[in-house]
Parts: structure tokens; sequence; C-alpha cells
């Protein structure tokens, strides 16, 4: 022992001893802990990659349902009152111009858009507006301003009310009603 | 001397029993939610379905429709959240299907409709639905109403005419007629004249053109294919559908003022600018009289049919 280096004593106490752990009782231990903790990790690691799979599944049919909805509403478009002129299949123009942007009718409509378009040789697209009318090939109906929109189509007559010879009649176009819905995306 | 007989087990068994026991909890646990979960979610696809499904059902122009809905297991479908809130109010469709036993779970809603208008009972119960269309004009077409039942209904010595050639032509399957009262055990028994004995009874002028139900303490006012709502749904959900169809009237009746405007450009002039804007006033109104948008709504129709230029076909 140097000089001025102190002696610490530690004092036993019999009475009170400390547990003895064997080395290979404490390797065991050990090892069932990192046992269980792999378990653990690959329990959670198949959770999220299930969860991946399923989220991406019910995003995959909530796209398909709006996809049917779509379809459906584009079908039956002709038959709304608020688009029919009165026959089967036939949407009234007059009334696709008065639509138009339509504040009350925001929410009506379970689609992402609805436009309607005249089918024609014209390539230039003409919106119709009440300046313009009926000379314009383009009615943008319903916008909901979602940005991520498939469309689905269809075809109806394009009827609107006309004068000739002081006859009114039913001047009827071919007409192709697009209707647009939402598509999500995963992630 | 007592031998001491112990039961010994090395730390290692202990310790795989209660990892083993933690890891199958965990195991059934989540197995369970995610069972609970995917059934959630098929009942909010089946309430979106049946949105979807209805739509080849629209009629265009006066017509009617009947169809079956089929569904695997017992089904709930609830009709109990119908809001006249906005400009058009809304409805929402829930299901629920059958747990385990006999209990029911609670019904998922699908999306708010605000362009369909189903009556039926606040909860309909079966693995067999019947819907039938009716064409809903004021005089130019508003909506199509939709009925959705599950019940068998028995119509007591209904009298011939309008009425019942259209529930013979419409029925899906679920109706019974009789004229001695001899109804199946358990169907709804529908009279058509005040009688004892009766779930519903149907009180009706001008060949039951326009008058009021009484079903279930309530007394429902109707006027042409509202009979049939007012007949097979519960009276909270036909008084929301009609202040809904009402509330449509009001806005199809200001589109076609609108079109008014336009149609004068092609020299089509209209003498329906007043009388719409009379029906605007009183569909708007709370009055709960049908009977006179009913007389309005013959009025426009005569204008519109003497018409050169018809603002509408109906």
């Amino acid at each position: 022992m140097k000089l001025g280096q102190l002696k610490i004593q530690v004092q036993e106490n019999h009475r009170f001893l400390m547990p003895r752990f064997s080395r290979q009782g404490q390797l065991k231990i050990q090892e069932m802990a990192f046992m269980l903790l792999a378990v653990v990790v690959f329990f959670a690691i198949a959770g999220m990659f299930f969860l991946v799979i399923m989220y991406n599944d019910l995003i995959g049919s909530a796209n398909l349902l709006a996809k049917e909805k779509a379809i459906s509403t584009a079908v039956n478009i002709a038959n709304t009152p608020e688009f029919s002129c009165g026959e089967t299949l036939c949407i009234d123009a007059d009334k696709l111009l008065v639509m138009q942007n339509r504040q009350d009718y925001e929410d009506f409509w379970p689609v992402a858009s609805i436009v309607v378009t005249k089918v024609s040789r014209d390539k230039e697209i003409i919106e119709c507006t009440e300046k313009n009318y009926p000379y314009c090939n383009y009615f943008k109906v319903y916008d909901s301003g979602i940005t991520n929109i498939e469309m689905v189509e269809t075809f109806v007559s394009l009827c609107r009310k006309d004068k000739a010879n002081e006859y009114i009649y039913n001047k009827c176009e071919i007409g192709k009603v697009l209707v647009g819905f939402e598509k999500k995306q995963p992630g | 001397m007592k031998t001491k007989k112990g039961f010994e087990m090395s730390f290692s068994t202990i310790f795989a029993l209660i990892a083993g026991a933690a890891i199958l909890f965990l195991a059934l646990y989540f197995a369970a939610r995610f069972i609970g979960s995917q059934q959630t979610r098929i009942d909010a696809e089946t309430a979106t379905k049946l949105a979807v499904l209805m739509d080849p059902l629209e009629t265009s122009l006066g017509e009617s429709k009947s169809n079956i809905l089929n569904f695997v297991t017992e089904t709930r479908i609830h009709n109990d959240l119908c809001l006249i809130d906005g400009n058009f109010g809304n409805q929402e469709i829930g299901i629920a299907s059958s747990g385990f036993g006999d209990k029911w779970k609670r019904p998922t809603y699908g999306k708010k409709q605000y362009n369909k208008y189903i009556f039926s009972d606040e909860v309909e119960e079966g693995k067999e639905f019947y819907v039938f269309v009716k064409s809903f004009n004021l005089p130019f077409k508003v909506s199509d109403i939709f009925i959705l039942t599950s019940k068998k209904y028995c119509f007591i010595k209904i009298p011939e005419g309008s009425v019942k050639d259209e529930l013979e032509s419409l029925n899906p399957g679920n109706f019974n007629f009789t004229d001695s009262g001899g109804c199946a055990k358990g169907s709804k028994k529908v009279c058509f004249s005040a009688s004892s004995d009766c779930d519903i009874t149907v009180y009706g002028e001008y060949g039951f053109k326009q008058g009021y139900v009484s079903k279930d303490g309530a007394k429902m006012e109707y006027i042409g294919p509202l009979l049939y709502g007012a007949i097979f749904s519960s009276p909270e959900v036909y008084n929301c559908n009609v202040k809904r169809l009402k509330m449509r009237t009001v806005r199809l009746a200001s589109v076609y003022k609108d079109e008014i405007k336009i149609l004068e450009r092609a020299s089509c002039n209209s003498q329906l600018d007043a009388p719409l804007t009379g029906l605007i006033a009183l569909a708007s109104g709370d009055s709960e009289n049908l009977a006179l948008l009913q007389d309005t709504a013959e009025e426009i129709e005569n204008v519109n049919s003497a018409a050169e230029c018809r603002l509408f076909e109906s």
C-alpha cells in the first residue's frame, strides 16, 4: 500500500448475504429475453405488412365503389329531372346551361365532377356560357375542385328547343356525359 | 416423519408458459378485433353498394319498377338518419349484420344521400328486401321515391282501381290481396276503409289520389304515389322525406324559372313564371297541406300542356 492511499474496508455482514446467481442461469434468462424480443419484433413487422396490405385493399375497394357509383350516375343522369328532356337517355341542353356551376346544388351530386360535351368534328372546346349558347360544345355542370379524378363516360341525346319556320321543335345532337370520381391513392 | 412432496418447475418452463399465454392472448385479441373490423368494413361496403344498386331502378318518366335485394346473411337496414338541413336534406342508410347468437352489431352507415328518397320503417330486417320505385311528379318529375320493405303486407278489401292495379303489378313478392280478411300470420294488415284489427288504414279521396294514412297512431297526409311511402314507412321517415321532396321541388322550380329565360331566346315563351313562383312559396312554406300543393301543380300542368312551347314533359 502506497503512502496516502486510504484503505477501504468493506465489512461483510454474514447475516444478510446477497443472493448468488449462477452464471449459467443468467445466460438462460438473457437468451429467453432476446428470444421474446425477437418474437415481438417479428409479429410487429408481420402485423405492419399485413396492415399495409389491408389498407391498400381497402383503398382498392373504395376506388372500385366510387367507380361503380360514377358509372351508375353517368348512366342515370339523363333520368334526373335536373337534366332530363322528358325522353329516355335524353339531356336537355337548355337545362344544362342553367345547371352550370349552380351553387345550391354543390353537395347534391354523389360524384366529383360532371361534364357534358357535344360530339362533333370540331376539335376546339368552347365552354358554354349564356353569351355563346348554343354555339358551344362543352358544359361544365359541376366541379368539386378535387384534382385527382378519373372519368367514366356514356353517350346520350343532347336536345334543345329551336325554332324553324314558326315551328318550335327539339333539335337533338349526340352528347357525351363525363362523370369524374375521386381516385384515392395509398400512402 | 412426514414426506414433503413438492411440484418443481424449472424457471424456463414458467417463463415459456407465461410468454406463451401472453402471445396466445394477444393473437386471439387481435384476431377478434380483425374479424370485427372486417365485418364493419363489409357493412360499410354494403351500405355504399346499396346506393349503387338503387341507381338502375330510377325511372325516366311516370314509370314504376320493382326488384328484390338478397343478402347472404340476416341483415338489418337502418333508415333512421334523415335530416332536413341544407338545400336538399339527406338520408343515411346503415347496415348491420347479425353477430354471434342473437346479438346485432351496431349499424355502419354509408355516405349521406342527397338525391335519394328511401321510404321504409326505421329498421327493416331479413335476408330478402323488396324495393319498388315510383316517380313523384309535382307536376314535373321531382324525384323517384324508393319503397323498401322486408315484411309481408296483406291488403284487405282494396277497391278496384289504379291503386290496386299498381300494387298488383309492382308486387315484388311480399304483397297479398284478400277480400275476406284472411291474412297470413305475421303480415301487416292494410285496410282501405275504417275497420278494426288493421295495422295501417288508408283514407282517400278521388280514387285515393289524395288523403291520409293512419299508422302507429300517427296521421300521414299523402298525395299521389306518396300513398305508398305512407303505407310502408314509419311516420318519422315519411315526414322527413316529404319535407325533403318539397325542398327539391323548390330547387327544381327555380331551375325551370331560369330555363324560361333561356327558352325566350328561341322565341319559346312560357306563362309559367308566376305559377312556379307560387309553387316555390307553397313548397318552401311551413304548411303541411299537400293537397294545396297538388292543386297548384295541376294548375301548372294545365298551363304547360296548353302551351305551344312546353317547359317540361310530364
